[in-house]
């Protein structure tokens, strides 16, 4: 299955690779952004992804596939520079301002997003989308918690069950 | 039934309740209060196994009130340890213990847990040696206390001897201060004993803190901030613990301009001194409360300084340090004091927290506002901030950290 022009996988950010979603679409995009995914990594250090052949992703639908890689080519220049040690204070703060719109949607959304990003292994974007939902939960009831993040309303006794656990803990407002 | 269930959990969308239980663990990190953590494990049993179950590190400390209220760092919001009474506390000890004295014994109380060690009352102490009386001498009208103040005068004269530190420094030791400013005394005992040991013949000194360092006993005394170390014996027969001699460790080098009021109204200090280990070096905080006169005794308490001091035990010194260091902040307090790693909280080191609490039965100053608070004060740039969303009304007195994962 090796890509005619395999390469050494280590000759650049032109080198293009075409992942598959899960709903049959495709997207081509470059190596480079797509290695911030420690799973295609591999793949394409293999030579895989690239001319006809792509990678199919079962897990990933077209919509999330599409949001992953915009976070992917954002952040794959800052990446390739290790970390960005030499990047400017305005390249940072640029990503940061990135970073905090392209989480700022609703939690079905960050939802997928950071099973893909588990998935494909993005550590950056699981501890973006990871930050956000910490910061949607705190200062928050277990059951404002739940309706933030779209839990079905609880049963009976699942109600029971959170009652019985703030108690068990001592937590109770005043 | 158990089948319905399933049945149901197969049909559901798919759900924030089913994330891996690293990405849960990852969340979680993000949460260093005690009441979001809590709440996290309230939302749904996989979230609660999580919480039970990932190693995590521990949460910023609850902020607990002598009504039985606390605060959970950083929100300004009280909770209350639901079917436990808290209230009337009149101590805490080493961050998570909880001091009711009552006439029938000393309890200490565990609220996360509700363990209990129990100390003899407080009343119940064995004088060492037994014989020794109260001497005075003539001056004028007055009696004064021969050669100096020791427990046979605090006795005799029916002085109140509220605790003012406790420290559980080992299964077998307790260590306690008995009453404030110049009538204090050291006291130890070992849980389930029938009485505190006292030595007679000492002086009384204004120990204003102690701490079990490095498996040793040290106090701090507010007269001349000398570092004592107080060593332990065993009672032979009984096993109970004994202060078998106070020895000095560090001599005090208190500027005279701290010792004594300055003319000038408006740099009058009340000082407050606190014994903390950091990165395992025991340090000296030295905190000046600034007051204002209003005419009458009454002082108002201003803002606040912080000096700190490296405790140099080998050259018999006390060394300023300007910094705590980039990861290290201090939460100060009169039954307890820790130092924790900032990073961990993802905020920034260099800070000592600090408390508008006051001394045990001896107030030293009034606060002119309604609200008293928790005040963070920047090694670097040496000025207090509140950044915490803490308003209240109540007085803050009676205050102790409590760290639930100690």
């Amino acid at each position: 299955m090796a890509a005619p022009e395999s390469g050494d996988g280590n000759n650049g950010a032109a080198r293009m690779v075409t992942l598959i979603s899960s709903d049959n679409t495709r997207f081509e995009v470059e190596a480079a952004a797509a290695s911030l995914s420690q799973t295609l990594q591999l793949t394409i250090l293999d030579g895989g992804g690239g001319g006809g052949d792509g990678i199919p992703l079962p897990n990933v639908d077209s919509a999330t596939l599409s949001k992953v890689l915009e976070y992917c080519i954002k952040h794959a220049p800052a990446a390739a520079n290790g970390g960005a040690p030499n990047a400017t204070a305005v390249d940072r703060a640029e990503l940061e301002r990135f970073d905090n719109e392209f989480v700022n949607i609703d939690q079905s959304v960050l939802y997928s997003l950071i099973m893909a990003a588990h998935n494909l292994e993005i550590e950056g974007l699981q501890s973006l989308v990871a930050k956000k939902v910490a910061d949607m939960i705190k200062g928050k009831s277990p059951m404002e918690i739940r309706r933030t993040l779209g839990f079905p309303d609880p049963t009976p006794e699942e109600q029971a069950e959170m009652n019985a656990h703030m108690l068990e803990y001592g937590w109770a407002y005043e | 039934m158990a089948d319905v269930t399933l049945l149901r959990t197969g049909h559901q969308q798919p759900s924030w309740a089913d994330i891996p239980r690293d990405l849960a663990g990852m969340v979680l990190r993000l949460l260093p209060a005690c009441a979001d953590r809590a709440r996290f494990a309230a939302v749904c049993p996989q979230w609660r196994a999580a919480a039970r179950q990932l190693p995590l590190p521990p949460p910023l400390p609850l902020l607990a009130l002598e009504d039985g209220t606390f605060f959970s760092l950083p929100y300004g919001k009280t909770f209350r340890f639901a079917g436990r009474s808290c209230a009337d506390y009149k101590a805490a000890a080493c961050g998570r213990w909880l001091v009711f004295p009552r006439d029938e014994g000393c309890f200490v109380v565990d609220p996360f847990t509700r363990a209990t060690v129990t100390l003899p009352a407080l009343s119940r102490i064995r004088l060492q040696p037994p014989n020794a009386v109260a001497r005075y001498t003539q001056m004028g009208n007055s009696r004064i206390p021969h050669p100096f103040l020791t427990w046979m005068h605090i006795k005799d004269l029916k002085l109140e001897v509220a605790l003012h530190k406790l420290i559980l420094c080992s299964p077998n030791l307790v260590a306690a201060i008995f009453g404030s400013g110049p009538h204090a005394q050291i006291l130890v005992c070992q849980p389930g004993a029938s009485s505190w040991s006292v030595r007679t013949n000492d002086r009384c000194k204004c120990f204003e803190d102690m701490a079990f360092y490095q498996g040793k006993l040290y106090a701090l005394a507010a007269d001349d901030e000398n570092l004592l170390v107080v060593n332990i014996c065993q009672d032979p027969s009984t096993g109970d613990p004994e202060v078998s001699r106070i020895g000095q460790v560090i001599k005090g080098d208190l500027d005279p301009t701290v010792q004594a009021w300055l003319p000038d109204d408006a740099a009058k200090f009340v000082r407050k001194l606190y014994l903390v280990e950091s990165c395992g070096t025991l340090l000296m905080v030295r905190r000046k409360v600034y007051c204002s006169s209003t005419g009458s005794m009454l002082l108002m308490a201003g803002h606040n300084e912080f000096e700190v001091f490296r405790a140099d035990i080998k050259h018999s010194r006390w060394v300023r340090v300007t910094t705590l260091g980039d990861d290290q902040m201090i939460f100060l307090g009169r039954y307890y004091s820790r130092a924790v790693s900032a990073s961990q909280y993802g905020i920034s080191g260099d800070h000592i927290f600090f408390l508008d609490d006051d001394k045990v039965n001896m107030t030293d100053y009034l606060y002119d506002k309604e609200s008293t608070s928790v005040g963070v004060y920047d090694m670097k740039t040496r000025e207090v901030s509140s950044p915490l969303p803490m308003v209240w009304d109540h007085k803050m007195i009676h205050t102790a950290w409590l760290f639930p994962d100690d």
